[in-house]
């Protein structure tokens, strides 16, 4: 085993999500939540996008306290091009309820030209689901 | 008094956790010309083994594999999963998405490599994001996080280490 510097991380932008109320239901594979998102907004040096049209995040809801999720969503630039958000990750509850720490490994699709960092390097986003709000901090990794 | 909401951004923190060696087939099963562009390959486990700081040592479980579609502009987008026993007999499944590219020479080059050539890992992009999966257990932390992994394409294989995500 040898060791290696980790990679570094570089400030991508902020994404901010507001969510609807959740809906809850069981499954064959235990409980699920869908938040459906109601706004998003991306700020910083990568990306300035908000929202378009429907989107949110899938929960598988584990015994362990841990959620798995993943989310889907189409942001839109202000230059009127889109970027498509792709995540899958792990929410770590603090309780009973959804409010928990994330961690989440977002791809993007996105149209040849200004954007074609974000579909070729990898990204990490890090952050908070607090009430009705998700503040996620994303990285690229170098 | 600080704010969930607005304070600065905190970088996570990476923490080493586990190398895995793979030990890939050959030749690479491909097809080409895909209507979405580009190639999808097939790219089965041979064998490999791992070992890391928190206990974590074992082999790679044969079978298993890597599909990666090559975009047209030369990006390997990885699609791989398989599985890990460790010497105490946990099975841990690993799937991992990521991308690999580089400048044409570098690129062509890593295509076919020869015994004993080895490229500088600096000189490409191979990164990815990694799953685990285990059961309950002294190795469950590996479900609880997300991972970023760094990788070197070697003549027989992959080598990958892979960092927790505090």
């Amino acid at each position: 085993m040898s060791h290696s510097p980790a990679p570094t991380l570089i400030s991508a932008f902020q994404l901010v999500v507001r969510y609807k109320p959740p809906l809850l239901y069981g499954s064959m594979t235990g409980d699920r939540a869908f938040l459906p998102a109601l706004e998003a907004q991306a700020s910083g040096r990568e990306l300035e996008a908000t929202l378009a049209d429907e989107g949110g995040d899938w929960l598988v809801l584990r015994p362990d306290g841990v959620a798995d999720i993943e989310g889907r969503m189409m942001l839109r630039c202000p230059d009127g091009e889109m970027v498509y958000w792709r995540s899958r990750g792990v929410l770590r509850r603090n309780g009973d309820g959804l409010d928990g720490e994330i961690a989440l490994q977002p791809f993007f699709d996105a149209e040849v030209g200004a954007r074609d960092a974000m579909t070729r390097n990898i990204y990490l986003a890090s952050g908070r689901l607090s009430g009705d709000t998700a503040r996620l901090d994303v990285w690229r990794v170098a | 008094m600080s704010d969930w909401r607005t304070d600065p951004p905190q970088p996570p923190v990476l923490e080493f956790a586990l190398e895995i060696r793979l030990v890939l087939r050959k030749p690479r099963l491909h097809i080409d010309n895909l209507p979405q562009g580009g190639k999808r390959l097939g790219v089965s486990i041979e064998s490999g083994d791992f070992d890391g700081p928190y206990g974590l040592s074992g082999r790679v479980v044969h079978g298993g594999g890597e599909w990666p579609h090559v975009r047209v502009d030369d990006v390997f987008c990885f699609d791989a999963r398989y599985h890990l026993q460790c010497d105490d007999g946990t099975v841990i499944l690993i799937q991992n998405q990521g991308y690999r590219h580089a400048p044409p020479d570098v690129h062509a080059r890593l295509w076919t490599l020869k015994p004993g050539d080895i490229v500088p890992p600096d000189a490409y992009y191979f990164r990815s994001m990694t799953r685990f999966e285990t059961a309950p257990g002294p190795h469950d932390w590996l479900a609880r996080h997300v991972f970023v992994g760094v990788g070197e394409r070697m003549e027989t294989g992959n080598r990958i280490r892979y960092f927790k995500v505090c």
